[in-house]
């Protein structure tokens, strides 16, 4: 994106407006908040408080990726409220070195039988901690290349590929769980 | 590449953010290994399933009416915040610059002052050396200076006669000096002289000590008095007469 680095003030127009620039993000931004934080409420909140965040600092924003720095920005107020809803106790030993790179990267169990609902895989994946369930959310859904990623997360673009390679490896483990668990009823 | 390599490079090689090099080697391994090939499959159709069945969560349509409405408020409020800030931090650089003139030039001043008050306090006692004429009464005798000095002064000068100590007293001359009229007493050492200026210290003594033109000066308060000595002996000896006319003035 071509953009003035730091007009002074009367050029300023040259540069896209905030809302120009944030305001087309915000399907991705809610959809971010709503699956870190599971619920509408808090969800929405967040990402006000993230656009208020970004609108102070955008004088800070140096073009490129608007999508990925709104994105940052979000992710950083909702694990501050995580914290603050004392919702992160259980993820927040979530240890990069325990759970190894790849050594555990837990195998899937087999092939994934029957028909899987949306329903199935949205509850399959918020039983995931938050930090795996992002790396899903960020890849898979926004579209967010492992560079970006790893700006908007703040880790090693490494450590992005072996977490999205373990989040992939728990999601498949719950599907198989609530699939064999569904099987009896189902037939 | 062996299939742990395999493994671990395989969510990179399935999302094709793996470098050719690599790509090409995992791909390789995947035709000659059923077991990594099936894991690859396996990924893929969770991939897949995740981007074609795995619900976004639309933001209601409100949000970004809030938003903008929040932005706007923003906006209005952040503007005079803005916009006055500079004024007034503008009036406080101002503010410490005046002051910093305002002190400089009190300084400057005062430094100007005392150094003009050393310059009138040495030429007025060389001209009355040089124009012969040191002495309105020529006494050495205090009390016949001092009445003397009391009959041309509002004020009453203490009058000491140090002539025990090597510094007698040839008498004394009224003198304006810095707008004041003081008593100006002449003692002598050897060849040499000094001069004692002396007027009541309701006003300031804008002076410290000094030297200029090869002549010492000293200033002191005392008995209510300002004191300035000057004189051409040097500046040890000129301490050591004003310290023994402290004791006389004191006595």
């Amino acid at each position: 994106m071509e953009v003035c680095s730091v007009p002074p003030a009367p050029l300023r127009h040259c540069m896209p407006s905030f809302e120009e620039t944030m305001l087309p993000h915000l399907p991705n931004a809610y959809n971010l908040a709503r699956w870190l934080l599971r619920n509408e409420q808090d969800a929405e909140d967040s990402v006000q408080e993230a656009y208020l965040r970004a609108y102070k600092a955008f004088g800070q924003f140096r073009g490129g990726d608007g999508r990925a720095w709104l994105l940052t920005i979000l992710r950083n107020v909702c694990y501050s409220r995580m914290r603050k809803n004392k919702k992160m106790n259980l993820q927040e030993e979530f240890d990069e070195s325990v759970h190894s790179t790849t050594a555990d990267a837990p195998e899937p169990a087999g092939p994934l039988q029957g028909e899987v609902s949306s329903e199935l895989l949205r509850e399959a994946l918020s039983a995931l901690p938050e930090k795996m369930s992002e790396m899903i959310v960020l890849h898979d859904l926004e579209g967010l290349a492992y560079r970006e990623i790893a700006d908007v997360v703040g880790i090693p673009i490494g450590t992005v590929m072996s977490r999205l390679a373990r989040a992939r490896g728990h999601l498949h483990r719950e599907l198989l769980g609530r699939l064999a668990k569904e099987a009896p009823h189902g037939l | 590449m062996d299939c742990k390599e395999t493994r671990h490079w395989l969510v990179a090689h399935l999302d094709g953010e793996l470098d050719l090099v690599h790509d090409a080697e995992v791909s390789a391994h995947l035709q000659t290994c059923a077991a990594c090939a099936e894991a690859a499959r396996q990924q893929s159709a969770l991939r897949a399933l995740v981007r074609e069945k795995l619900p976004s969560f639309a933001p209601p349509p409100h949000l970004a009416t809030r938003i903008r409405a929040q932005l706007r408020e923003e906006k209005t409020s952040a503007r005079p915040r803005w916009s006055w800030w500079p004024a007034w931090n503008m009036a406080g650089v101002l503010t410490g610059l005046c002051l910093a003139v305002m002190v400089g030039f009190e300084w400057g001043g005062q430094r100007a002052r005392t150094a003009q008050f050393g310059d009138e306090i040495v030429s007025t006692h060389l001209r009355a050396v040089l124009a012969d004429h040191m002495l309105d009464v020529v006494s050495s005798d205090r009390h016949t200076v001092k009445p003397w000095l009391a009959g041309k002064l509002d004020f009453s000068p203490p009058v000491a006669d140090l002539a025990a100590d090597g510094y007698p007293l040839l008498g004394a001359r009224v003198e304006r000096l810095a707008g004041q009229t003081t008593a100006a007493l002449v003692y002598q050492r050897r060849k040499h002289f000094i001069t004692v200026f002396i007027w009541p210290a309701a006003t300031a003594l804008p002076f410290t000590d000094a030297h200029r033109l090869g002549y010492e000066m000293r200033a002191w308060r005392q008995a209510d008095m300002n004191f300035i000595a000057t004189s051409d002996i040097p500046g040890s000896e000129l301490d050591d007469f004003i310290a023994r006319l402290r004791t006389a003035v004191a006595q």
